[in-house]
C-alpha cells in the first residue's frame, strides 16, 4: 500500500496532536514523525525524506537557514498559521490556518495529497515492465520457462531473470497465485486459462 | 465484559488467543482476566489496537514484556492455522466440488489454495522456529549484567530488520481469491457459502493486517532498540 507520507514538526502538544489525528483520518496517509524538537526534526529530513512537511510558524522561524539551504523542501512544507490575518509573509509556501474548521483543512489537506497519490499509484499498477506483463501472461496461462523463451526468442536465463523479479515486485511466488493475479488485474482472461494443463 | 463484546463482536475472535471461555456473567474485564492469567492492561492494548485501527501507532506496547508479546503472536498464529485456514479452506472446497464449474477453474481455485495455504504454513512457521525464539533470546541476554558475547557478536550479521524486509505480505492473496469470487467466476449456486466465504477471507484478511502491524510497529522496533543496546553494551 503506498502512502502519502508526512512530517509533523509543531511546538505546541495539543495542536501537533490534533493536526496527527486529523492526518490519520485522511485515508493513504502515513505520519512518519512527530516532534516538538527543531533538531530531530532537521534530522530527521535530511535523514529519510517525506511527501510533505507540516511545521508551525514559530519552529519555522526557529531554522530559517535549514529552509534557505533545502530549497526543494519548500514545495512541499506546509505552513501552520494562527489565522488569515497573520502577517502575509514567506508567501512561498502553502499555509494552513489553525482558525480554519475541521472540514476545511481535511478538504485543503485532500487537494494537496491528491497527485502525489494518483503518481504512486501509477507507479504501482505500472510498476511491472511490458516485457515483464507479457511474460507474466505467458506464465499466468500455463507456460513454462522454457516454452516462453522458445516463443518470445529469448534466452532461458533472461525468462528466469524476468519470472524472478515478476516474483519480487508482486510478492507473488506461485504460478497459481500469478494467474490469479493475472486474471484480477485484467491481464489475461479467466477463458484463457482453459487452454492450458496445469 | 459482556459488554465490551456486544459493543464489538470482533472481541470474540481474540478471547481463544487467552484462553478466555465464553459465559462470564456479569464479570468484569479485570476480573475475567484475572481468573484466567491474562495480564489485563496487554488484553486492553490488544483489544483497543484490534477495535481501533489508529490505536497501535499511539500505543506505548513498550510497558509490556516482549515474551509476553511473544505468547500473543503464538497463539495468534495457532488460530490461523488450527481454525481459520481450515474453516476457509473447507467451505472453498465444498463450494468449488459442487459447483458447474469447469474443470480448469476448480483446478485455478484449488491449485491457488493449496500454494497459498503453504505459503501461508511456511510463513509462520519461520516465525515460529526463528524469528520468535531469536526475540525470546535477545530479551534472556538484554536482561542480563553480563549478555554472551557470542551471541551479541552474531547481532552484526543478523538483525531484527531483514526480518521486517522478509515480512511477505499474506494479505494480499486473500484479496485476490476474494476479488476472483466477486468479479470472475461465474455465480455460485449455494449462494449462503459463498457469501460465508467471502466474509470470513474479509476478517481473516484484517485480521491479518493488524497482526502485521503489530509486527511491523511494535515488535521490531522494540526488538531493533533491544540490538542497539545490547551492541553498544559490549562495545563501550
Amino acid at each position: 500500500m503506498n502512502k502519502v507520507t508526512f512530517f509533523v514538526a509543531v511546538d505546541s502538544y495539543i495542536i501537533r496532536k490534533g493536526i496527527v489525528s486529523i492526518l490519520k483520518n485522511l485515508s493513504a496517509v502515513e505520519v512518519l514523525l512527530d516532534t516538538d524538537n527543531p533538531d530531530i526534526f532537521k534530522n530527521y529530513v535530511k535523514e529519510h525524506g517525506s511527501d510533505f512537511i507540516i511545521i508551525s510558524l514559530a519552529l519555522f522561524e526557529r531554522c530559517p537557514l535549514f529552509f534557505a539551504d533545502n530549497l526543494g523542501l519548500s514545495e512541499k512544507t506546509i505552513l501552520l498559521k494562527h489565522s488569515r490575518e497573520t502577517p502575509e509573509k514567506n508567501n512561498i509556501f502553502t499555509s494552513i490556518f489553525l482558525s480554519d474548521s475541521k472540514q476545511d483543512i481535511v478538504v485543503q489537506l485532500e487537494e494537496l495529497i491528491k497527485p502525489y497519490l494518483d503518481k504512486k499509484k501509477a507507479v504501482h499498477s505500472s510498476s511491472l515492465s511490458d516485457r515483464e506483463i507479457t511474460i507474466l501472461k505467458h506464465v499466468a496461462t500455463g507456460l513454462t520457462n522454457k516454452q516462453i523463451a522458445d516463443l518470445l526468442f529469448l534466452s532461458l536465463h533472461t525468462v528466469t531473470t524476468h519470472r524472478k523479479n515478476i516474483s519480487n515486485k508482486l510478492s507473488i511466488k506461485s504460478v497459481s497465485g500469478l494467474t490469479v493475479y493475472a486474471i484480477v488485474n485484467n491481464i489475461i482472461s479467466i477463458e484463457d486459462i482453459a487452454n492450458t494443463t496445469r | 465484559m459482556s459488554d465490551a463484546i456486544l459493543e464489538n463482536s470482533q472481541i470474540i475472535s481474540l478471547l481463544p488467543r487467552f484462553d478466555i471461555e465464553l459465559g462470564f456473567g456479569e464479570k468484569t474485564v479485570g476480573e475475567v482476566c484475572s481468573d484466567n492469567g491474562v495480564n489485563t492492561a496487554f488484553f486492553l492494548e490488544i483489544v483497543n489496537s484490534y477495535v481501533n485501527e489508529e490505536y497501535v501507532a499511539e500505543t506505548n506496547f513498550s510497558l509490556f514484556s516482549l515474551s509476553t508479546v511473544v505468547e500473543y503472536l503464538k497463539k495468534t498464529h495457532a488460530h490461523y492455522l488450527k481454525i481459520e485456514l481450515p474453516k476457509i479452506e473447507n467451505n472453498t472446497f465444498s463450494l468449488i466440488n459442487n459447483s458447474l464449474l469447469s474443470n480448469d477453474k476448480k483446478n485455478l481455485v484449488t491449485t491457488f489454495f493449496n500454494d497459498y495455504k503453504k505459503e501461508f504454513i511456511d510463513h509462520i512457521m519461520k516465525e515460529e522456529e526463528k524469528v520468535l525464539p531469536y526475540i525470546l533470546e535477545i530479551e534472556k541476554q538484554a536482561a542480563k549484567t553480563k549478555p554472551d558475547l557470542d551471541f551479541v557478536k552474531k547481532l552484526n550479521s543478523y538483525s531484527i530488520s531483514q526480518f521486517a524486509h522478509e515480512h511477505d505480505r499474506l494479505e494480499d492473496s486473500l484479496a485476490n481469491l476474494a476479488t476472483l469470487i466477486i468479479k470472475y467466476l461465474p455465480p455460485f449456486k449455494n449462494r449462503v457459502l459463498c457469501d460465508l466465504i467471502l466474509s470470513d477471507l474479509f476478517s481473516l484478511k484484517e485480521d491479518l493486517i493488524d497482526h502485521a502491524l503489530m509486527e511491523d510497529k511494535v515488535l521490531v522496533p522494540k526488538v531493533a532498540d533491544l540490538e542497539k543496546e545490547l551492541l553498544h553494551r559490549v562495545t563501550s
